[in-house]
Protein backbone atom coordinates (compact mmCIF):
# COMPACT_ATOMS: atom_id res chain seq x y z
CA UNK A 1 0.00 0.00 0.00
CA UNK A 2 1.09 3.26 -0.71
CA UNK A 3 1.78 5.73 1.86
CA UNK A 4 -0.76 7.91 0.35
CA UNK A 5 -3.20 5.18 0.56
CA UNK A 6 -2.03 4.70 4.05
CA UNK A 7 -2.25 8.43 5.07
CA UNK A 8 -5.84 8.35 3.40
CA UNK A 9 -6.98 5.43 5.33
CA UNK A 10 -6.54 8.03 8.30
CA UNK A 11 -8.75 11.23 7.24
CA UNK A 12 -10.96 10.12 4.34
CA UNK A 13 -12.78 12.38 3.55
CA UNK A 14 -10.26 14.58 3.54
CA UNK A 15 -8.16 12.82 1.06
CA UNK A 16 -11.41 12.09 -0.74
CA UNK A 17 -11.53 15.11 -1.87
CA UNK A 18 -7.71 15.67 -2.18
CA UNK A 19 -7.30 12.78 -4.33
CA UNK A 20 -10.02 14.13 -6.89
CA UNK A 21 -8.15 17.60 -7.10
CA UNK A 22 -4.42 16.60 -6.70
CA UNK A 23 -4.18 16.33 -10.13
CA UNK A 24 -5.83 18.90 -11.42
CA UNK A 25 -4.82 21.66 -8.64
CA UNK A 26 -1.15 20.56 -7.62
CA UNK A 27 -0.45 23.69 -5.70
CA UNK A 28 -3.32 25.15 -4.12
CA UNK A 29 -6.39 23.93 -2.43
CA UNK A 30 -8.59 21.39 -2.27
CA UNK A 31 -12.06 23.06 -2.25
CA UNK A 32 -13.95 25.46 -4.97
CA UNK A 33 -13.80 28.62 -2.97
CA UNK A 34 -17.51 28.97 -4.06
CA UNK A 35 -18.76 31.92 -5.63
CA UNK A 36 -16.30 34.23 -3.78
CA UNK A 37 -17.53 37.25 -6.11
CA UNK A 38 -20.70 36.77 -4.48
CA UNK A 39 -20.07 37.45 -0.90
CA UNK A 40 -20.64 40.83 1.12
CA UNK A 41 -18.61 43.19 0.86
CA UNK A 42 -18.41 44.72 4.14
CA UNK A 43 -16.10 42.06 5.72
CA UNK A 44 -14.53 42.79 8.61
CA UNK A 45 -13.17 41.45 12.33
CA UNK A 46 -16.21 42.72 13.79
CA UNK A 47 -17.67 41.04 11.69
CA UNK A 48 -16.57 38.03 9.58
CA UNK A 49 -19.52 36.81 8.24
CA UNK A 50 -21.85 39.32 6.98
CA UNK A 51 -23.66 36.92 4.69
CA UNK A 52 -24.58 33.29 5.27
CA UNK A 53 -21.71 31.90 2.61
CA UNK A 54 -18.34 33.62 3.71
CA UNK A 55 -16.45 31.01 5.95
CA UNK A 56 -12.64 30.86 6.09
CA UNK A 57 -9.98 27.55 4.96
CA UNK A 58 -6.21 27.94 5.18
CA UNK A 59 -5.02 29.61 2.45
CA UNK A 60 -2.45 27.10 2.20
CA UNK A 61 -1.58 23.04 1.72
CA UNK A 62 0.31 23.26 4.92
CA UNK A 63 -2.49 25.17 6.71
CA UNK A 64 -2.49 22.78 9.21
CA UNK A 65 1.24 23.82 10.46
CA UNK A 66 1.90 26.97 12.24
CA UNK A 67 3.58 29.94 10.16
CA UNK A 68 6.69 30.87 11.94
CA UNK A 69 6.52 34.56 13.41
CA UNK A 70 7.55 37.21 11.00
CA UNK A 71 10.08 38.88 13.64
CA UNK A 72 12.28 36.21 14.23
CA UNK A 73 11.26 35.28 17.63
CA UNK A 74 10.57 32.00 19.12
CA UNK A 75 8.04 29.94 16.94
CA UNK A 76 6.53 26.63 16.20
CA UNK A 77 7.71 23.58 16.22
CA UNK A 78 8.18 22.68 12.66
CA UNK A 79 9.75 19.89 10.36
CA UNK A 80 13.52 19.89 9.89
CA UNK A 81 14.90 20.71 6.83
CA UNK A 82 16.24 16.84 5.90
CA UNK A 83 12.66 15.63 6.74
CA UNK A 84 9.89 18.21 5.34
CA UNK A 85 6.35 17.52 5.75
CA UNK A 86 4.74 17.20 2.58
CA UNK A 87 0.73 16.91 2.41
CA UNK A 88 -0.95 14.59 0.36
CA UNK A 89 -2.76 16.00 -2.40
CA UNK A 90 -0.38 18.26 -4.06
CA UNK A 91 0.97 15.75 -6.39
CA UNK A 92 4.15 14.58 -4.17
CA UNK A 93 4.93 11.88 -2.18
CA UNK A 94 2.70 12.91 1.24
CA UNK A 95 4.90 12.41 4.59
CA UNK A 96 4.24 12.40 8.20
CA UNK A 97 5.20 14.61 10.08
CA UNK A 98 8.76 14.53 11.92
CA UNK A 99 8.69 17.15 14.50
CA UNK A 100 12.22 19.25 14.85
CA UNK A 101 12.85 18.88 18.28
CA UNK A 102 16.08 21.25 18.30
CA UNK A 103 13.28 23.96 18.69
CA UNK A 104 14.77 26.16 22.06
CA UNK A 105 11.14 26.42 22.90
CA UNK A 106 10.77 22.58 23.95
CA UNK A 107 11.26 21.43 27.89
CA UNK A 108 12.97 18.66 28.32
CA UNK A 109 10.10 16.46 28.67
CA UNK A 110 8.37 17.75 25.84
CA UNK A 111 11.36 17.27 23.76
CA UNK A 112 12.12 14.04 25.07
CA UNK A 113 8.43 12.70 24.45
CA UNK A 114 8.39 13.98 20.84
CA UNK A 115 11.64 12.09 20.15
CA UNK A 116 10.39 9.02 20.84
CA UNK A 117 6.86 9.51 18.83
CA UNK A 118 9.90 10.89 15.96
CA UNK A 119 11.09 7.49 16.72
CA UNK A 120 8.15 5.55 16.05
CA UNK A 121 6.94 7.09 12.39
CA UNK A 122 10.76 6.73 11.16
CA UNK A 123 10.17 3.67 11.92
CA UNK A 124 6.70 3.66 10.06
CA UNK A 125 4.24 3.96 12.48
CA UNK A 126 1.18 6.24 11.65
CA UNK A 127 1.46 8.68 13.84
CA UNK A 128 -1.44 10.08 16.08
CA UNK A 129 -3.42 13.02 14.74
CA UNK A 130 -5.85 14.67 16.79
CA UNK A 131 -8.27 15.55 14.03
CA UNK A 132 -8.15 12.03 12.36
CA UNK A 133 -9.10 10.23 15.77
CA UNK A 134 -11.92 12.37 16.08
CA UNK A 135 -10.40 14.15 19.28
CA UNK A 136 -11.03 17.51 19.99
CA UNK A 137 -8.70 19.97 18.82
CA UNK A 138 -7.92 22.56 21.96
CA UNK A 139 -6.55 25.82 21.83
CA UNK A 140 -4.49 26.78 19.76
CA UNK A 141 -4.27 23.52 18.07
CA UNK A 142 -8.05 24.54 16.89
CA UNK A 143 -5.87 26.79 14.67
CA UNK A 144 -4.11 24.13 12.69
CA UNK A 145 -6.62 21.55 13.29
CA UNK A 146 -7.96 21.49 9.57
CA UNK A 147 -6.86 21.96 6.09
CA UNK A 148 -9.23 21.90 3.73
CA UNK A 149 -12.73 22.39 5.87
CA UNK A 150 -13.09 25.80 6.70
CA UNK A 151 -14.12 27.46 9.78
CA UNK A 152 -17.34 29.49 10.35
CA UNK A 153 -17.71 32.88 12.74
CA UNK A 154 -20.80 33.69 14.12
CA UNK A 155 -21.00 37.28 15.97
CA UNK A 156 -23.42 38.06 18.99
CA UNK A 157 -23.66 40.56 21.19
CA UNK A 158 -21.96 39.08 24.37
CA UNK A 159 -20.19 35.85 22.45
CA UNK A 160 -18.21 34.65 19.12
CA UNK A 161 -18.83 31.36 18.32
CA UNK A 162 -16.54 30.24 15.75
CA UNK A 163 -17.12 26.62 14.24
CA UNK A 164 -14.16 24.69 12.90
CA UNK A 165 -16.34 22.43 9.69
CA UNK A 166 -14.35 19.91 10.01
CA UNK A 167 -15.36 17.26 12.94
CA UNK A 168 -17.64 20.18 13.98
CA UNK A 169 -15.79 21.48 16.65
CA UNK A 170 -17.12 24.73 18.38
CA UNK A 171 -15.48 27.63 20.36
CA UNK A 172 -16.80 30.16 22.71
CA UNK A 173 -15.18 33.78 22.85
CA UNK A 174 -17.19 35.36 25.81
CA UNK A 175 -16.45 39.53 24.40
CA UNK A 176 -15.80 41.84 26.84
CA UNK A 177 -15.97 39.82 30.41
CA UNK A 178 -13.20 38.91 32.65
CA UNK A 179 -11.93 35.30 33.28
CA UNK A 180 -14.42 33.52 36.16
CA UNK A 181 -12.04 32.92 38.93
CA UNK A 182 -12.07 28.62 38.36
CA UNK A 183 -12.23 28.38 34.82
CA UNK A 184 -11.41 24.63 35.90
CA UNK A 185 -9.92 22.87 32.70
CA UNK A 186 -11.67 21.57 29.64
CA UNK A 187 -10.55 20.82 25.94
CA UNK A 188 -11.46 24.61 25.19
CA UNK A 189 -10.56 26.18 28.30
CA UNK A 190 -12.15 29.24 28.90
CA UNK A 191 -11.86 32.29 26.03
CA UNK A 192 -12.66 35.75 26.55
CA UNK A 193 -12.48 38.17 23.71
CA UNK A 194 -12.09 41.77 22.83
CA UNK A 195 -11.44 44.23 20.02
CA UNK A 196 -8.58 46.15 19.89
CA UNK A 197 -8.70 48.47 17.43
CA UNK A 198 -8.53 46.11 13.89
CA UNK A 199 -7.82 43.60 16.07
CA UNK A 200 -9.63 40.73 17.96
CA UNK A 201 -8.15 39.60 21.03
CA UNK A 202 -8.98 36.21 22.41
CA UNK A 203 -7.13 35.32 25.91
CA UNK A 204 -7.74 31.50 26.83
CA UNK A 205 -6.78 29.65 29.93
CA UNK A 206 -8.33 26.93 31.68
CA UNK A 207 -7.49 24.27 29.38
CA UNK A 208 -6.76 20.41 30.06
CA UNK A 209 -3.48 18.97 29.25
CA UNK A 210 -4.67 16.23 26.62
CA UNK A 211 -4.75 18.07 23.24
CA UNK A 212 -1.18 18.76 21.30
CA UNK A 213 -0.37 22.78 20.48
CA UNK A 214 -0.12 21.39 17.09
CA UNK A 215 0.18 18.52 14.72
CA UNK A 216 4.24 17.79 15.62
CA UNK A 217 2.57 16.63 18.68
CA UNK A 218 4.06 19.16 20.80
CA UNK A 219 2.38 18.97 24.37
CA UNK A 220 1.65 21.28 26.71
CA UNK A 221 0.45 21.43 30.30
CA UNK A 222 -2.61 22.59 31.98
CA UNK A 223 -1.19 25.65 32.29
CA UNK A 224 -1.07 27.16 29.01
CA UNK A 225 -2.26 30.29 28.15
CA UNK A 226 -2.90 31.30 24.91
CA UNK A 227 -3.91 34.83 23.28
CA UNK A 228 -4.93 34.92 19.46
CA UNK A 229 -4.76 38.22 17.85
CA UNK A 230 -6.96 38.20 15.00
CA UNK A 231 -6.97 40.55 11.94
CA UNK A 232 -8.26 41.07 8.45
CA UNK A 233 -6.26 41.94 6.04
CA UNK A 234 -5.40 41.97 2.20
CA UNK A 235 -9.10 43.78 1.14
CA UNK A 236 -10.72 41.44 3.56
CA UNK A 237 -9.60 38.10 1.45
CA UNK A 238 -7.21 36.86 4.37
CA UNK A 239 -7.55 36.34 8.38
CA UNK A 240 -4.46 36.40 10.00
CA UNK A 241 -4.23 35.48 13.66
CA UNK A 242 -1.18 35.90 15.54
CA UNK A 243 -0.97 33.18 18.80
CA UNK A 244 0.87 33.58 21.19
CA UNK A 245 1.41 30.55 23.54
CA UNK A 246 2.48 30.85 27.14
CA UNK A 247 3.16 27.15 29.34
CA UNK A 248 6.08 27.35 32.01
CA UNK A 249 5.44 23.75 32.54
CA UNK A 250 6.09 22.40 28.76
CA UNK A 251 7.88 25.66 27.41
CA UNK A 252 10.98 27.21 27.67
CA UNK A 253 9.47 30.62 26.59
CA UNK A 254 6.94 32.45 25.06
CA UNK A 255 6.82 31.80 21.33
CA UNK A 256 4.57 32.67 18.52
CA UNK A 257 2.81 30.82 15.66
CA UNK A 258 0.86 32.34 13.36
CA UNK A 259 -2.17 31.04 11.01
CA UNK A 260 -3.53 32.43 7.67
CA UNK A 261 -7.33 31.66 6.63
CA UNK A 262 -8.51 32.66 2.89
CA UNK A 263 -12.47 33.93 2.35
CA UNK A 264 -14.44 31.50 0.78
CA UNK A 265 -18.09 31.14 -0.18
CA UNK A 266 -19.31 27.98 1.41
CA UNK A 267 -22.19 27.42 4.05
CA UNK A 268 -21.73 25.41 7.39
CA UNK A 269 -21.82 21.97 5.85
CA UNK A 270 -22.59 18.60 7.95
CA UNK A 271 -19.48 17.06 9.09
CA UNK A 272 -19.73 13.75 11.31
CA UNK A 273 -16.40 12.46 12.30
CA UNK A 274 -16.82 9.25 13.87
CA UNK A 275 -18.93 8.59 10.43
CA UNK A 276 -16.17 9.09 8.60
CA UNK A 277 -13.57 6.55 10.53
CA UNK A 278 -16.22 3.99 11.68
CA UNK A 279 -16.13 2.28 8.51
CA UNK A 280 -12.92 1.41 7.53
CA UNK A 281 -10.93 0.39 10.42
CA UNK A 282 -12.72 -2.71 11.21
CA UNK A 283 -13.60 -1.26 14.52
CA UNK A 284 -16.86 -2.85 16.15
CA UNK A 285 -19.00 0.43 16.88
CA UNK A 286 -21.99 0.09 14.71
CA UNK A 287 -24.47 -1.54 14.12
CA UNK A 288 -24.35 -3.12 18.00
CA UNK A 289 -22.69 -1.98 21.00
CA UNK A 290 -20.81 -4.09 23.82
CA UNK A 291 -20.98 -1.88 26.81
CA UNK A 292 -21.49 -3.47 29.85
CA UNK A 293 -22.89 -0.16 31.12
CA UNK A 294 -25.71 2.47 30.38
CA UNK A 295 -24.89 5.85 29.60
CA UNK A 296 -27.70 7.07 31.60
CA UNK B 1 -16.48 7.02 34.76
CA UNK B 2 -18.05 7.07 31.89
CA UNK B 3 -21.78 7.91 32.90
CA UNK B 4 -20.29 10.55 35.05
CA UNK B 5 -18.68 12.19 32.02
CA UNK B 6 -21.34 11.83 30.09
CA UNK B 7 -23.82 13.57 32.78
CA UNK B 8 -20.95 16.20 32.96
CA UNK B 9 -21.25 16.66 29.02
CA UNK B 10 -25.04 17.63 30.00
CA UNK B 11 -24.41 20.20 32.51
CA UNK B 12 -25.58 22.81 30.07
CA UNK B 13 -25.14 26.18 28.77
CA UNK B 14 -23.49 29.28 29.28
CA UNK B 15 -23.57 32.43 32.14
CA UNK B 16 -21.55 34.87 30.03
CA UNK B 17 -24.34 36.00 27.13
CA UNK B 18 -24.67 34.10 23.82
CA UNK B 19 -25.25 35.23 20.31
CA UNK B 20 -28.44 37.40 20.16
CA UNK B 21 -29.85 38.55 16.87
CA UNK B 22 -27.65 40.09 14.65
CA UNK B 23 -28.25 43.09 12.87
CA UNK B 24 -29.26 41.14 9.81
CA UNK B 25 -32.40 39.88 11.76
CA UNK B 26 -35.14 42.30 11.84
CA UNK B 27 -36.65 42.86 14.97
CA UNK B 28 -39.94 41.36 14.01
CA UNK B 29 -38.73 38.07 14.83
CA UNK B 30 -38.79 36.66 17.86
CA UNK B 31 -35.55 36.33 19.81
CA UNK B 32 -34.67 32.73 20.67
CA UNK B 33 -31.41 33.26 21.14
CA UNK B 34 -29.28 32.86 24.61
CA UNK B 35 -28.92 29.36 26.11
CA UNK B 36 -31.68 26.77 26.88
CA UNK B 37 -32.00 23.88 28.99
CA UNK B 38 -34.15 21.33 30.22
CA UNK B 39 -33.14 18.94 33.01
CA UNK B 40 -34.48 15.93 31.32
CA UNK B 41 -34.48 12.87 28.59
CA UNK B 42 -37.37 12.21 26.37
CA UNK B 43 -40.26 13.95 24.82
CA UNK B 44 -43.38 15.58 26.51
CA UNK B 45 -46.55 14.79 25.82
CA UNK B 46 -48.63 17.09 23.09
CA UNK B 47 -51.03 19.15 24.30
CA UNK B 48 -53.82 16.62 22.63
CA UNK B 49 -53.71 13.72 20.31
CA UNK B 50 -51.53 10.72 19.39
CA UNK B 51 -48.19 11.01 21.29
CA UNK B 52 -44.54 9.71 21.48
CA UNK B 53 -43.39 5.96 22.80
CA UNK B 54 -42.95 6.12 26.79
CA UNK B 55 -41.04 4.20 29.04
CA UNK B 56 -42.99 1.13 30.47
CA UNK B 57 -41.13 0.60 33.00
CA UNK B 58 -41.57 4.21 34.32
CA UNK B 59 -44.70 3.59 35.19
CA UNK B 60 -45.62 3.81 39.20
CA UNK B 61 -43.30 3.95 41.98
CA UNK B 62 -40.46 4.15 39.13
CA UNK B 63 -41.76 7.20 37.51
CA UNK B 64 -39.84 10.11 38.87
CA UNK B 65 -36.71 7.94 39.86
CA UNK B 66 -33.61 10.00 39.00
CA UNK B 67 -31.54 9.69 35.81
CA UNK B 68 -28.83 11.66 37.14
CA UNK B 69 -26.47 8.91 37.96
CA UNK B 70 -27.21 6.82 35.35
CA UNK B 71 -30.81 5.85 34.60
CA UNK B 72 -31.42 2.52 36.57
CA UNK B 73 -34.14 1.50 34.75
CA UNK B 74 -34.12 -0.68 31.43
CA UNK B 75 -35.32 1.34 28.69
CA UNK B 76 -38.46 -0.73 27.83
CA UNK B 77 -40.51 1.27 25.29
CA UNK B 78 -44.16 1.08 25.27
CA UNK B 79 -44.90 -1.56 22.26
CA UNK B 80 -48.57 -1.07 22.29
CA UNK B 81 -48.64 2.56 21.55
CA UNK B 82 -50.68 2.72 18.71
CA UNK B 83 -48.71 5.24 16.55
CA UNK B 84 -46.58 1.97 16.07
CA UNK B 85 -47.29 -0.11 13.00
CA UNK B 86 -46.59 -3.84 13.71
CA UNK B 87 -43.26 -4.64 12.72
CA UNK B 88 -42.34 -1.27 14.23
CA UNK B 89 -44.19 -2.70 17.84
CA UNK B 90 -41.88 -5.60 16.83
CA UNK B 91 -38.61 -4.05 16.69
CA UNK B 92 -39.88 -1.69 19.86
CA UNK B 93 -40.91 -4.77 22.02
CA UNK B 94 -37.12 -6.44 20.92
CA UNK B 95 -35.23 -3.42 21.88
CA UNK B 96 -37.17 -3.52 25.18
CA UNK B 97 -36.58 -6.91 26.08
CA UNK B 98 -32.49 -6.10 24.40
CA UNK B 99 -32.69 -3.36 27.21
CA UNK B 100 -33.69 -5.01 30.09
CA UNK B 101 -31.29 -7.93 29.19
CA UNK B 102 -28.51 -5.18 30.69
CA UNK B 103 -27.58 -3.48 26.91
CA UNK B 104 -27.57 -0.10 25.23
CA UNK B 105 -29.94 -0.21 21.97
CA UNK B 106 -27.47 1.80 19.54
CA UNK B 107 -28.64 5.44 18.95
CA UNK B 108 -26.67 8.64 18.10
CA UNK B 109 -25.54 9.31 21.39
CA UNK B 110 -23.91 6.33 22.44
CA UNK B 111 -22.40 5.90 18.62
CA UNK B 112 -21.21 9.27 18.57
CA UNK B 113 -23.68 9.26 15.71
CA UNK B 114 -25.28 12.44 14.06
CA UNK B 115 -28.68 14.17 16.38
CA UNK B 116 -31.14 14.14 13.91
CA UNK B 117 -34.48 15.65 15.10
CA UNK B 118 -36.49 13.86 16.41
CA UNK B 119 -34.14 12.17 18.29
CA UNK B 120 -32.13 15.02 19.19
CA UNK B 121 -34.93 16.38 21.36
CA UNK B 122 -35.47 13.30 23.14
CA UNK B 123 -31.69 13.32 24.41
CA UNK B 124 -30.33 17.14 24.11
CA UNK B 125 -30.70 19.60 27.21
CA UNK B 126 -28.72 22.20 26.47
CA UNK B 127 -28.93 24.33 23.77
CA UNK B 128 -28.57 27.68 21.83
CA UNK B 129 -29.69 29.31 18.60
CA UNK B 130 -27.92 31.57 16.44
CA UNK B 131 -30.52 33.25 14.42
CA UNK B 132 -28.86 34.82 11.06
CA UNK B 133 -31.17 36.54 8.39
CA UNK B 134 -30.99 33.28 5.88
CA UNK B 135 -30.00 30.98 8.55
CA UNK B 136 -29.89 29.55 12.12
CA UNK B 137 -27.17 27.77 13.67
CA UNK B 138 -28.35 25.72 16.19
CA UNK B 139 -25.09 24.20 18.96
CA UNK B 140 -26.34 21.43 21.27
CA UNK B 141 -24.34 20.63 24.35
CA UNK B 142 -23.74 17.11 24.15
CA UNK B 143 -21.10 16.24 21.94
CA UNK B 144 -20.82 19.77 20.45
CA UNK B 145 -23.81 18.74 17.88
CA UNK B 146 -24.00 21.46 15.28
CA UNK B 147 -26.87 21.69 12.90
CA UNK B 148 -27.76 24.31 10.53
CA UNK B 149 -31.48 25.17 9.32
CA UNK B 150 -31.80 27.84 6.08
CA UNK B 151 -34.41 29.92 6.29
CA UNK B 152 -36.99 30.59 3.35
CA UNK B 153 -35.67 28.07 1.42
CA UNK B 154 -36.30 24.81 -0.06
CA UNK B 155 -35.67 21.20 0.09
CA UNK B 156 -33.26 20.26 -3.31
CA UNK B 157 -35.27 18.55 -5.31
CA UNK B 158 -33.28 15.66 -5.71
CA UNK B 159 -31.84 15.63 -2.11
CA UNK B 160 -29.20 13.08 -0.77
CA UNK B 161 -29.68 11.74 2.49
CA UNK B 162 -27.69 12.74 5.15
CA UNK B 163 -27.46 11.92 8.75
CA UNK B 164 -28.74 15.15 9.87
CA UNK B 165 -31.25 15.71 7.45
CA UNK B 166 -32.20 18.35 5.39
CA UNK B 167 -34.01 21.05 7.28
CA UNK B 168 -35.53 24.48 6.07
CA UNK B 169 -37.06 27.05 8.27
CA UNK B 170 -39.36 30.55 8.46
CA UNK B 171 -40.92 32.36 10.88
CA UNK B 172 -44.91 32.77 10.89
CA UNK B 173 -45.45 35.69 13.31
CA UNK B 174 -43.71 34.45 16.76
CA UNK B 175 -43.65 31.17 15.72
CA UNK B 176 -40.10 29.23 14.14
CA UNK B 177 -41.05 26.60 11.60
CA UNK B 178 -38.54 23.56 10.80
CA UNK B 179 -39.15 21.40 8.55
CA UNK B 180 -36.71 18.36 7.89
CA UNK B 181 -36.44 15.51 5.67
CA UNK B 182 -33.68 13.72 4.23
CA UNK B 183 -32.45 12.02 7.09
CA UNK B 184 -30.26 9.10 6.21
CA UNK B 185 -30.61 5.84 7.86
CA UNK B 186 -27.46 4.86 9.54
CA UNK B 187 -27.42 1.32 12.00
CA UNK B 188 -28.17 3.81 15.01
CA UNK B 189 -30.66 6.21 13.42
CA UNK B 190 -33.67 6.17 16.02
CA UNK B 191 -36.67 7.94 17.43
CA UNK B 192 -35.95 7.96 20.58
CA UNK B 193 -34.17 6.03 23.49
CA UNK B 194 -36.59 3.15 23.35
CA UNK B 195 -34.87 2.54 19.85
CA UNK B 196 -38.05 3.49 17.79
CA UNK B 197 -36.99 3.02 14.25
CA UNK B 198 -37.95 5.06 11.52
CA UNK B 199 -37.45 5.16 7.94
CA UNK B 200 -36.14 7.51 4.95
CA UNK B 201 -39.63 8.85 5.31
CA UNK B 202 -39.40 10.64 8.18
CA UNK B 203 -40.08 13.96 8.52
CA UNK B 204 -40.34 16.08 11.36
CA UNK B 205 -41.87 19.55 11.72
CA UNK B 206 -40.74 21.67 14.78
CA UNK B 207 -42.73 24.80 15.92
CA UNK B 208 -40.66 27.19 18.24
CA UNK B 209 -42.46 29.50 20.74
CA UNK B 210 -41.43 32.03 23.97
CA UNK B 211 -43.72 30.87 26.29
CA UNK B 212 -44.66 32.09 30.18
CA UNK B 213 -41.33 30.68 32.26
CA UNK B 214 -43.86 29.98 34.56
CA UNK B 215 -45.18 27.76 32.32
CA UNK B 216 -42.36 25.76 31.19
CA UNK B 217 -41.15 25.48 34.40
CA UNK B 218 -44.57 23.89 35.13
CA UNK B 219 -43.99 21.71 32.08
CA UNK B 220 -40.42 20.31 33.41
CA UNK B 221 -41.80 19.76 36.82
CA UNK B 222 -44.74 17.59 35.35
CA UNK B 223 -42.10 15.83 32.83
CA UNK B 224 -39.38 15.31 36.00
CA UNK B 225 -42.31 13.04 38.03
CA UNK B 226 -42.97 11.19 34.80
CA UNK B 227 -38.96 10.45 33.81
CA UNK B 228 -36.86 11.62 36.36
CA UNK B 229 -34.42 14.22 36.59
CA UNK B 230 -31.34 13.80 35.11
CA UNK B 231 -29.24 17.23 36.40
CA UNK B 232 -30.72 19.77 37.76
CA UNK B 233 -30.23 23.53 35.15
CA UNK B 234 -30.50 26.85 37.02
CA UNK B 235 -32.25 29.05 35.20
CA UNK B 236 -32.27 32.54 34.60
CA UNK B 237 -35.07 33.73 37.35
CA UNK B 238 -34.50 37.34 35.34
CA UNK B 239 -35.79 35.86 32.24
CA UNK B 240 -39.50 36.30 32.15
CA UNK B 241 -39.70 33.64 29.00
CA UNK B 242 -39.99 30.03 28.46
CA UNK B 243 -39.40 28.24 24.85
CA UNK B 244 -41.45 25.80 23.60
CA UNK B 245 -40.91 23.30 20.65
CA UNK B 246 -44.19 21.58 19.34
CA UNK B 247 -42.97 18.59 17.11
CA UNK B 248 -44.99 16.87 14.51
CA UNK B 249 -43.33 13.23 13.41
CA UNK B 250 -44.99 11.96 10.59
CA UNK B 251 -43.27 8.24 8.86
CA UNK B 252 -46.10 6.62 7.14
CA UNK B 253 -44.01 3.48 6.78
CA UNK B 254 -43.50 3.57 10.56
CA UNK B 255 -46.60 4.90 12.03
CA UNK B 256 -50.00 4.79 12.02
CA UNK B 257 -50.66 8.62 12.19
CA UNK B 258 -48.64 11.64 12.19
CA UNK B 259 -47.86 11.99 16.24
CA UNK B 260 -47.12 15.48 18.43
CA UNK B 261 -44.52 15.59 21.33
CA UNK B 262 -43.47 19.09 23.08
CA UNK B 263 -40.01 19.99 24.23
CA UNK B 264 -39.86 22.49 27.12
CA UNK B 265 -36.88 24.94 27.84
CA UNK B 266 -35.88 27.38 30.51
CA UNK B 267 -33.44 30.17 30.14
CA UNK B 268 -30.26 29.17 31.95
CA UNK B 269 -27.09 30.78 33.27
CA UNK B 270 -25.07 27.61 33.84
CA UNK B 271 -21.46 27.23 31.86
CA UNK B 272 -21.79 25.56 28.74
CA UNK B 273 -19.73 22.59 29.15
CA UNK B 274 -17.93 20.49 26.62
CA UNK B 275 -19.01 17.03 25.51
CA UNK B 276 -16.53 15.20 23.31
CA UNK B 277 -18.10 11.92 22.49
CA UNK B 278 -14.59 10.15 21.74
CA UNK B 279 -13.87 10.54 25.27
CA UNK B 280 -17.06 9.89 26.77
CA UNK B 281 -17.59 6.67 24.58
CA UNK B 282 -13.74 5.42 24.86
CA UNK B 283 -14.25 2.39 26.89
CA UNK B 284 -17.73 1.82 25.51
CA UNK B 285 -17.03 0.36 22.44
CA UNK B 286 -13.51 -1.64 23.19
CA UNK B 287 -11.54 0.25 20.74
CA UNK B 288 -8.46 0.15 22.89
CA UNK B 289 -5.69 2.70 23.14
CA UNK B 290 -7.80 5.03 20.31
CA UNK B 291 -4.65 6.69 19.03
CA UNK B 292 -3.66 3.26 17.53
CA UNK B 293 -4.58 3.55 14.03
CA UNK B 294 -4.85 0.16 12.39
CA UNK B 295 -4.09 -1.12 9.53
CA UNK B 296 -6.53 -1.23 6.83
CA UNK B 297 -6.32 -4.44 4.37
CA UNK B 298 -7.62 -2.40 1.20
CA UNK B 299 -7.44 1.34 0.45
CA UNK B 300 -10.54 3.43 1.00
CA UNK B 301 -10.42 4.51 -2.60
Amino acid sequence: MSKFSRSCLTATVSCAVAALLSSAQAQNNFLNDGNVAGLAKDVSIHNLAPDTQTSWVPDRPTGDDFLPPIDGSPGPVMSPKDRPYVPNGNGRQPTYRIADTSNPILKPWAKEQMEKANAEVRAGKVPYITRERCWPAGVPGFTVYTRVQPIHFYHGKKEITIINELNTQVRHIYMDVPHSKNPGHSWYGESVGHYDGDELVVDTIGLNDKTFVDNYRTPHTDQIHVIERFKVIEGGNILQSTVKVEDPGAFNMPWTGVQRWKRIARPLEEYLCEESNADFYGYDVVPIPTASKPDF
Amino acid sequence: MAVHRVIAALLLVSAAGFPELTAAAADTVPDFSGPWGRNMFNFEPPDTGPGPIVNLRRLGADAGRSAADGDPIPLVGDYNNPILKPEAAAVVKKNGEYSESGHDVPDPSNQCGAYAPPFLFAIQQGMQMIQRKDDIVVLYTQNAQVRRIRLNSSHPRNLKPTPSGDSIGHYEGETLVVDTIGIKLEPYTVVDRFGTPQSEAMHVVERYRLIDAKDAQAALDRQVKTVGETAPIVPDRNYDKGLRVELTVEDPKVFTTPWKANVTYRRVIRGYNEGACAENNVDRFHLGDLKHVPTANTPDF
